[in-house]
């Protein structure tokens, strides 16, 4: 009921202080596409009054009768004044110009701006999709989640990974929103590529702390990112080429311009490049790898009061093995396949019922399954099947309101209901040989709601907050839990480029990702909070300023925060995820919720990020001072121990630099301390002895560990460059890249293992051995924009 | 398979370098490890030292620490373990009494001293077994059903075994699991059913002439959980999260257990 409560306080406290003014609202667009430009800043050229537009590109300001100076602005577009006489409620649709000159690429002009030091919320981070773009990338593949990694507070677990560890948190603890639905395991290729390389997207923005009570279900991070609408003036694609994978995109409009739509699809092809040698060299037997992503979205004006849109996103990563032998009359014949996806669909229906309440109602499905599957069939008969399969699919229903109350209020408040069903374990097992003849499926159904209020109030011209409060529940298994999360975010200005902000929030996060690789494999199972497995939960508490140096065109923020997390879960030691699995031959089936145990987590430390957005010379520098440590009374004799990526320091150093209008040159340096890991040190007679003292398996050693974490890998630093030529041509643009990857080859470390000297010789002296994963990798690719 | 895939994928990719970082010194330990038993007078006791692992080859044995004074202290006295290659090993025969306390040490001649203390426990009462055995060509199959009390108000640990005799050899007959705790205890009785199969065999063809065993021994709870370790232990497997094994000697690694055992023949 506090939810409620708070909203009623909310719109008392609003209405004392409402004034008899007029509704000036209306949608922003690109100039061209008309596609909704998100996140546009609004305001009166005497600053009386300001808002920004909403994730559908809607804003609302109230202004007294008379005539007034708007100005909207926005990072690429040009800063767009009109002059309007206000009489009653208005409506202004304004469209903004985007600065890509004929080459594509964007002018750089001196305009006001969206100041750091003027928002309220901290600990976020909005990344233009441009900036993704240009960024060099392992083997050309350009990666939203690994840009997201170059900012403060954010760190990528090893080498190549596209997993995010957010202030002291787990991959697991980051909400992936593409579209309103959330994506479980946003990775291919074991992590080394994220599903999102920004063609089909419009907006990414990351949320470190201080979270607004609209988001919930994750303890540390907040990904929000939403994907363009389509072109609503004319058919417009790209094509690209790369060393790994190919690329497409069409959009374009459909019915006279009320509606868009927009599709991309990318596709590997190592498994048909490579597959005519492994035809050659393995008998015609076929093994390979590849994965594909596809998006597609449409959206359709009913009217000026109503907007309807459909997105989805589909993507599968696959290896199979595809064997056939034959001596005679004899054959055998054996299919492997391996294989992990996501899909995600979302209907949305925008509303306005009146200029000053926004509606937007979400269906949202997300999807997320690894499948394995072994089919060997022998001329025998004696036929084998296994087929494995884990995943947890979402169906939800979200109402969402944004209230413009007045210019010292904005309200968001809303609700979402989902159902969850998670499949730890599916497994169908036919063996003709061992007559085995095994089906076992264990199924969640969980239902997960939250409700939530949230209000940006500006309480004096110099001090606003975010304060709102969410109310979430979970219910499993006759288990319910049912949780409060308040959350207040303030911002006061101490000049006009200089603010001081603070903020707290409380997280509940209902299911927990089971992983022991630590390196976010598609083999980790996503579980429900159960009786026994608590739901995790954190607070968090920052304190940060906020700093524009408007001549330098440069902001700066330094931050410190202190998080607690409760309730996290870990494997307990000796076990894994094989452990699950067993029971195939006869012996009882270990539940998950036997194989981990729970503790608690605390991280700590300070970010600064000088970044400048606007210029010939665009980028940022970031650095991180943290401590991230956990304690589970189960493991490392109950002593608390450093996260496996407690990182002392993390920095980044991201640069672009506009030559002329063909030529772009980006570069990146990054430098992180090892990751904490538990080295075996030494090695003792094993006393094994049965009653009468024998003992048989002699040859097995003891292994003595350090304890938990407490050896470092080498620190890891790499440099990346790259360079954009782009040319116009008679129906677009090309654009060629070329671009280094770890260009001083630095021999990073992905794992450690202690090993004979000489390989050949397992009898040699062990020592301790580093394996790296990726040398300088050169990449180039094609582009083809058209007009 | 899904590991192997995984395994191959990255292997594939990678490429190894041995490292030019230091390493952590780690001083030798001394390992003491002994497990006495109710029904033997004689008791061995192994006195090694660990060894660190880099550096060093893993195919070097741990030998025998040589001049170290072990004792064990118990009973109200003090039995002396004189050192051989196979380990220390007491002279004069001893019981160990149920519920006394037995306190182990050992001195080395470079000062270390290890120790560790334990309560001799008490053999399981009403110990029956039922058997249910089939013949074949190859061997025999044996389907036994065990029964033994089980004090219900505390937690108790248990060790089955198997063996098998002929020509004063004895020798382990595998079953499924050794290690229990008595949560599947049910009023005061805790009920096992388990399978062994016995192929004896010697140079001359198929034995016929064997005893068949089994042991059953209340054991402590780190003897349970040292054993349960044993019993899945690949400090090797990158998949698993590194599980230390349980030790309870001081001043060094080991484990020093206690159990007292009973005795049912089977044939």
């Amino acid at each position: 009921m506090r939810v409620p409560f708070l909203v009623i306080g909310m719109s008392l406290l609003i209405s004392l202080s409402a004034q008899n003014k007029f509704t000036l609202s209306g949608y922003v667009k690109e100039s061209g596409s008309k596609e909704l430009l998100i996140g546009v800043t609004i305001f009166t050229d005497t600053k009386s009054a300001g808002t920004i537009s909403n994730d559908f590109g809607y804003y609302a300001i109230d202004l007294p009768a008379g005539t007034h100076q708007l100005i909207y602005s926005f990072v690429g577009y040009e800063q767009v004044t009109k002059s309007i006489e206000i009489k009653g409620n208005t409506t202004l649709n304004v469209l903004l110009e985007s600065t890509e000159k004929a080459i594509g690429e964007v002018v750089v002009k001196g305009t006001k701006i969206k100041k750091v030091s003027e928002e309220v919320q901290m600990s976020t981070i909005e990344i233009p999709i441009k900036t993704i773009k240009e960024i060099p990338a392992l083997l050309g593949e350009k990666d939203v989640l690994k840009v997201l990694q170059l900012m403060p507070g954010v760190q990528s677990g090893s080498e190549g990974q596209s997993g995010l560890y957010v202030r002291g948190g787990g991959p697991d603890q980051n909400l992936i929103i593409l579209d309103g639905a959330t994506v479980y395991n946003a990775q291919h290729l074991f992590g080394f590529f994220s599903l999102f390389n920004g063609d089909a997207l419009r907006s990414v923005e990351l949320i470190k702390g201080g979270f607004p009570a609209r988001y919930g279900g994750r303890l540390s991070s907040v990904i929000d990112m939403n994907m363009k609408d389509g072109n609503k003036e004319k058919y417009t694609g790209e094509l690209g080429i790369g060393i790994i994978s190919s690329k497409g995109l069409l959009e374009g409009p459909f019915a006279k311009g009320k509606g868009s739509f927009i599709i991309s699809g990318r596709r590997t092809y190592i498994d048909a490049l490579t597959q005519p040698i492994i035809l050659a060299v393995n008998n015609g037997n076929t093994a390979g790898y590849f994965f594909y992503d596809f998006n597609a979205k449409a959206n359709y004006e009913i009217s000026e009061k109503d907007r309807v849109y459909l997105s989805g996103y589909f993507g599968r990563d696959k290896f199979y093995f595809n064997q056939k032998e034959k001596d005679g009359s004899d054959w055998f014949e054996n299919k492997t396949n391996f294989g992990w996806g996501n899909a995600t669909a979302t209907a949305r229906w925008n509303h306005l019922f009146t200029p000053k309440l926004f509606s937007n109602t979400s269906i949202i499905y997300s999807f997320y399954e690894l499948a394995i599957s072994a089919e060997q069939k022998e001329s025998s008969n004696q036929n084998f099947k296994l087929q494995y399969g884990s995943g947890i699919r979402d169906w939800s229903l979200k109402q969402d309101f944004d209230w413009y109350a007045n210019n010292n209020h904005k309200l968001k408040f809303g609700f979402v209901i989902t159902d969850h069903l998670f499949t730890p374990d599916a497994l169908v097992l036919r063996d003709d040989f061992f007559n085995q003849n095994l089906d076992r499926k264990t199924n969640y159904d969980a239902l997960e709601t939250g409700l939530y209020a949230e209000d940006e109030w500006k309480i004096t011209p110099r001090l606003k907050s975010l304060y709102g409060i969410r109310l979430s529940t979970f219910s499993v298994r006759n288990e319910t839990y049912a949780k409060p999360e308040p959350r207040v975010a303030l911002a006061y200005n101490l000049s006009s480029n200089l603010s001081l902000k603070a903020s707290y929030a409380t997280m509940n996060q209902y299911i927990h990702l089971l992983s022991n690789s630590g390196v976010g494999l598609p083999t980790d199972l996503w579980v429900p909070a159960t009786n026994k497995v608590k739901p995790q939960s954190s607070q968090q508490v920052a304190l940060g300023i906020a700093h524009d140096f408007e001549k330098q065109e440069l902001s700066l923020t330094v931050e410190g925060y202190y998080k607690t997390m409760e309730n996290i879960i870990g494997y307990k030691e000796g076990a894994s995820f094989l452990a699950i699995e067993n029971g195939l031959d006869g012996t009882e089936k270990i539940s998950w919720e036997d194989n981990i145990t729970s503790g608690s987590g605390e991280s700590y430390g300070a970010e600064v990020l000088l970044q400048r957005k606007y210029g010939r010379l665009t980028g940022w520098a970031g650095y991180t001072l943290s401590w991230t440590t956990q304690q589970f009374d189960e493991l490392n004799n109950g002593e608390r121990f450093f996260a496996r990526y407690d990182r002392r320091h993390d920095m980044s150093l991201v640069l672009q630099y506009k030559w002329n209008d063909n030529v772009t040159a980006s570069a990146t340096w990054v430098y992180g301390t090892g990751n904490a890991i538990t080295l075996p040190i030494s090695t003792y007679q094993l006393g094994n002895t049965n009653t009468y003292g024998q003992q048989f398996d002699f040859w097995r050693a003891g292994t003595e560990f350090t304890s938990r974490n407490a050896f470092r890998m080498r620190a890891y630093h790499r440099a990346d460059i790259g360079i954009q030529f782009s040319q116009p041509k008679k129906k677009g643009i090309r654009t060629w890249e070329v671009s280094a990857y770890n260009l001083y080859n630095r021999r990073n470390p992905f794992y450690y293992f202690i090993g004979p000297e000489d390989r050949f010789e397992p009898e040699s002296k062990q020592v301790l051995k580093q394996v790296s994963l990726f040398p300088i990798l050169p990449s180039i690719s094609w582009n083809y924009k058209f007009n | 398979m899904k590991n192997w895939i995984i395994i191959f994928s990255l292997f594939a990719m990678s490429c190894e370098t041995i490292l030019e970082v230091d390493v952590p010194t780690i001083p030798e330990k001394p390992v003491l490890y002994a497990s006495f038993s109710s029904l033997n007078l004689f008791h061995k006791i192994d006195l090694t030292m660990s060894r660190p692992l880099v550096n060093n080859s893993t195919s070097a044995e741990f030998d025998q620490v040589q001049n170290a004074v072990v004792e064990v202290i118990g009973n109200g006295k003090t039995y002396s373990f004189s050192y051989s290659e196979e380990g220390y090993k007491n002279s004069a025969p001893f019981d160990l009494n149920p519920g006394e306390t037995y306190t182990i040490t050992a001195k080395l001649a470079t000062g270390e001293i290890v120790s560790s203390q334990q309560k001799m426990l008490f053999a399981p009462a009403n110990l029956s077994v039922f058997i249910d055995s089939s013949e074949s060509d190859w061997g025999s199959q044996y389907n036994l059903e065990m029964k033994w009390n089980d004090n219900p108000n505390e937690v108790n640990f248990y060790r089955v075994e198997a063996f098998s005799s002929f020509d004063d050899d004895t020798t382990q007959i595998f079953i499924p699991q050794e290690f229990f705790d008595d949560t599947k205890a049910n009023n005061g009785v805790f009920q096992l059913k388990t399978e062994l199969f016995a192929f004896i065999y010697d140079e001359n063809g198929k034995r016929d002439d064997f005893e068949l065993f089994v042991v059953v021994s209340q054991v402590s709870e780190e003897h349970y959980n040292y054993g349960i370790t044993l019993q899945n232990y690949n400090p090797q497997n990158p998949f698993s999260e590194p599980k230390p094994l349980p030790n309870n000697v001081e001043g060094g690694l080991g484990m020093f257990t206690l159990s007292g055992a009973r005795i049912e023949k089977i044939r």
